[in-house]
């Protein structure tokens, strides 16, 4: 009985890491219609960024903090510098560069700090008792904390002005920019906080994965799923459907073997995309 | 309203591009000719592991034509070919467990099992289109990374599983030595490309060019887009299993990793890189990205460095692959021996203005 | 306030606008009228620098425009309100036109609605629906209400009546007849002798990229005479 509560909690613990790496790609897709393949490793790039700091016998928290940083700002901002001359060129051709930059970025890590995985140490340990088990403290802080930021990012699109010039842009960037939003900053913003989300989920989440140069690959798929699948543009859709991936994954991992777990989600990933497309279809639709 | 714009076309002009067109197909079969010949003697005669460095080209090349097809013409990526072609091996090294050594059934079933799992995504290419389609293709290839571990017993699992029979289920040719096996392979890729071309070139071809260019106009003159989506698929399909076959003939050993999503991405770079509108771009870009691999391999250990910097210069530069590069700056020095009028009069057809807009476009622009 | 040297606009390698030059002052409402193609749009998007590539001189309340973005230029005090696709269709039709006015503070955004839902009163009964569920010709109206709810000092307005019904015509025509009246500089392009004769004071007649006359809208008996001004030449 226990064994269901501890898997349900985990469950909760990736899919809330899950929602922030999506809810980054939403973003960046909401303005630019792409899907980044680099946002997995904005993640992985967050988790070497704390086993530094923590090297240096830093904080962890400081180390969260420059991961953040260093990843949005400067992860984001390149980002965009190698996306912007193809923004009005075929959507396929900044798909594969975000592929590129992906290749380049995990060989550049493998080079940099090897292919080994290394551990990091949670900054809080401790348990309290769930039923008969002991629970680490710090994976329900790794849930607080992406529900506070996630929450926070909900606020601010919603009220915020360059929130709200940022659903404007997304929805309309002409239009946003014959209304004097100056464009070229949202999406720099978009940029940069889109990174950013993806760095700290992978910062969070290091002293529960370990971190090595593929780390970004698998989120990578099940964040595209989540966007896809949540529905493109809706933020709200995305967060429920990561959590509900990563409880579901959990739970059925403690019934049946892991791969079928997969395969079965994927599964129904794909019967949904498919019954969608079914139904959104009209009778002419090419 | 007045005077119009249509300028009288001299009757010279326009059989002097039909001959122009036609001078170039030739050249292009006389070369490809020539190319293949080369390719059938030179190697063998060569000798050393040339024949099979080059068989491991050309095995591979098939499932980036597979993919290229798709791109090119159908205007889908489909990131699933390896799923197609990993499938095919393991029916190879299945039925050779259970006994099955016969190699003309050994070639029916795998490919029959490859053109099978493509129909899953010929299904796909009739209910969605772009990044939902990707998307799919996806997930799919991922899932079936893991049947051989879910199928413990039956599939090997993380040991692999091995192709047994030695040469009987390859025709009696060996890969290892001698030249036999090499032009088995010659053949298969020769015919695979012969076909191609020749259906690319026919009225069918045509059309499904102008589907993949604009889907929405080609249904609106009757045209069936899903039929030819499927068609298109599952040709590609057959193509990239017989390239799992010959693949598990080659090397008498699978395993899962054919089956993933880091090979199948590889196939797709390889018909980017060296061109998907040109039927022998992907296997230009499958043979020098894998050239490129093995020497980078020896030297450094940084092969997805270098794929990912080839992979930036195409899309800025050369979007429409390599062979489109070269092809562009032939056309290039060619269009500077003629007079400026004709310049003029192209120049003006091929500006338009691109519609701001959400269509996936892909490959060279017109 | 605004004006044309000589303007040329291109895209890519079509010359679409040959050598354009007029004045729009404060208070002037103009029209801008010719065949489908001639450049007009074009040369409203120039204004804005909304896509084409110019030559020639742009000048507004004395500054060049050379060089100043899309987005400068509205906060300097142009605005447009294209022909279509101008709202967001996920925002609810009041954020519409609060994005308006989101550049100049909380209190002119409120104002901003005042004004909007005086304009057009069937946006007021919409406030909180989606943009995009609205009829096209509501579009319009919310797009209109917005530009001008941003109190603009000068507003390029691009076929505004298009599809509309007569009433809403009535309508928008009083709106901007309005907004001259304030001191707002309108120039607008449309095809309704209604709209034009309410709004403008005078017409520029657009062929082929080059203006080929200036004439005051009285002198317009009826929409005949107005489109006889650019039809029947070479």
């Amino acid at each position: 009985m226990d064994a269901i509560w501890v898997a349900a909690l985990n469950g909760l613990v990736v899919g809330a890491s899950l929602a922030l790496v999506a809810a980054g790609l939403a973003l960046l897709f909401g303005v630019l219609d792409i899907l980044n393949f680099a946002q997995g490793d904005f993640f992985m790039l967050g988790a070497y960024a704390v086993w530094l700091i923590l090297g240096l016998g830093l904080n962890f928290w400081i180390g969260l903090a420059v991961g953040v940083v260093a990843v949005g700002v400067v992860g984001g901002l390149t980002l965009m510098l190698l996306l912007w001359p193809l923004r009005h060129r075929s959507h396929a051709l900044m798909l594969l560069a975000t592929l590129a930059i992906s290749l380049i970025l995990e060989q550049l890590a493998t080079n940099v700090f090897g292919a080994d995985s290394k551990p990091v140490a949670a900054p809080v340990s401790g348990r309290i008792p769930i039923g008969h088990t002991a629970y680490p403290v710090y994976y329900l802080l790794v849930v607080a904390a992406a529900a506070v930021i996630l929450l926070g990012g909900y606020l601010f699109l919603r009220y915020a002005k360059y929130g709200i010039w940022l659903r404007a842009v997304a929805q309309n960037h002409r239009m946003a920019g014959l209304l004097g939003v100056p464009v070229v900053r949202v999406y720099a913003l978009a940029f940069v906080a889109g990174s950013g989300l993806a760095a700290v989920a992978g910062s969070l989440l290091a002293p529960l994965t370990s971190v090595y140069p593929t780390l970004g690959l698998d989120i990578n798929l099940d964040a595209f799923v989540v966007v896809i699948a949540g529905g493109l543009g809706n933020f709200r859709g995305a967060a429920v459907i990561a959590l509900a991936l990563g409880i579901v994954e959990s739970l059925g991992s403690t019934w049946i073997q892991g791969e079928a777990v997969r395969i079965l989600v994927f599964g129904l990933v794909i019967v949904l995309l498919i019954v969608r497309a079914q139904r959104g279809r009209g009778a002419v639709r090419v | 309203m007045g005077a119009g714009v249509a300028a009288e076309r001299p009757a010279r002009g326009r059989s002097d591009r039909e001959r122009r067109s036609r001078n170039r197909r030739l050249l292009g079969g006389a070369a490809a000719l020539a190319g293949l010949a080369a390719l059938v003697v030179v190697p063998a005669a060569y000798g050393q592991f040339l024949p099979q460095r080059l068989s491991d080209y050309l095995i591979f090349s098939l499932p980036a034509l597979a993919v290229g097809l798709i791109a090119g013409h159908a205007r889908l990526i489909n990131v699933g070919v390896g799923a197609t072609f990993g499938f095919s091996a393991y029916t190879v090294a299945i039925l050779t467990q259970h006994g099955v050594l016969n190699p003309f059934v050994l070639m029916a079933a795998s490919i029959g099992a490859g053109i099978v799992v493509s129909g899953l995504f010929a299904v796909y290419a009739v209910v969605a289109t772009g990044l939902e389609y990707l998307l799919l293709t996806l997930l799919t290839t991922s899932a079936f990374f893991s049947l051989p571990l879910l199928f413990k017993g039956f599939a090997g699992g993380e040991n692999g599983l091995r192709v047994n029979g030695a040469v009987d289920v390859s025709f009696g040719l060996d890969p290892l030595t001698g030249n036999g096996f090499y032009w088995l392979l010659c053949g298969v890729t020769a015919f695979w490309c012969a076909l191609s071309w020749y259906l690319l070139t026919s009225r069918m071809g045509r059309v499904m060019v102008a589907i993949g260019r604009n889907p929405e106009r080609a249904s609106a003159m009757g045209y069936s887009v899903r039929g030819y989506r499927v068609g298109v698929t599952l040709y590609s399909g057959a193509i990239a299993a017989s390239a799992g076959w010959l693949y598990a003939l080659a090397h008498a050993f699978v395993f899962e990793d054919l089956l993933g999503l880091p090979d199948s991405v590889n196939f797709v770079l390889y018909s980017l890189i060296g061109g998907v509108d040109y039927i022998l771009g992907p296997l230009m870009g499958a043979a020098g990205l894998r050239y490129l691999g093995e020497y980078l391999g020896q030297h450094t250990a940084q092969s997805q460095f270098y794929v990912g910097i080839a992979l930036l210069v195409v899309v800025y530069l050369l979007p429409a692959g390599v062979i489109g590069g070269v092809r562009r700056l032939w056309e290039l020095m060619r269009r500077s021996r003629h007079e400026k009028a004709d310049q003029v009069l192209r120049a003006g057809r091929r500006d338009r203005r691109l519609p701001a807009g959400r269509r996936v476009r892909f490959g060279r622009r017109r | 306030m605004l004006e044309l040297v000589d303007l040329h606009a291109f895209y890519g390698r079509s010359h679409i606008v040959q050598g354009v030059s007029m004045r729009v002052a404060a208070g002037d409402g103009v029209g801008l009228v010719g065949h489908n193609g001639v450049g007009k749009t074009t040369t409203l998007r120039s204004i804005m620098a909304d896509g084409p590539r110019t030559e020639g001189t742009i000048t507004f309340k004395g500054a060049d425009l050379t060089g100043v973005p899309t987005g400068a230029r509205v906060r300097r005090g142009l605005g447009m309100v294209p022909d279509e696709e101008a709202v967001f269709p996920r925002m609810s039709v009041e954020e519409n036109i609060r994005i308006g006015a989101l550049l100049r503070g909380a209190k002119m955004a409120d104002q901003a609605l005042d004004l909007a839902y005086e304009l057009f009163p069937v946006l007021a009964e919409r406030r909180a629906q989606p943009a995009g569920t609205l009829s096209g010709g509501q579009q319009k109206m919310l797009a209109l209400a917005r530009g001008l709810a941003l109190r603009p000092d000068l507003v390029l307005v691009d076929e505004p009546s298009e599809g509309l019904m007569p009433i809403n015509v009535e309508l928008i025509s009083e709106a901007l007849r309005r907004a001259v009246k304030a001191g707002t500089g309108v120039l607008v392009v449309d095809s309704s002798f209604d709209l034009l004769r309410t709004v403008c004071d005078r017409v520029c007649v657009m062929q082929r990229g080059l203006l080929t006359g200036e004439y005051p809208m009285a002198g317009f008996a009826g929409p005949d005479q107005l489109v006889a001004t650019y039809l029947g030449e070479r």
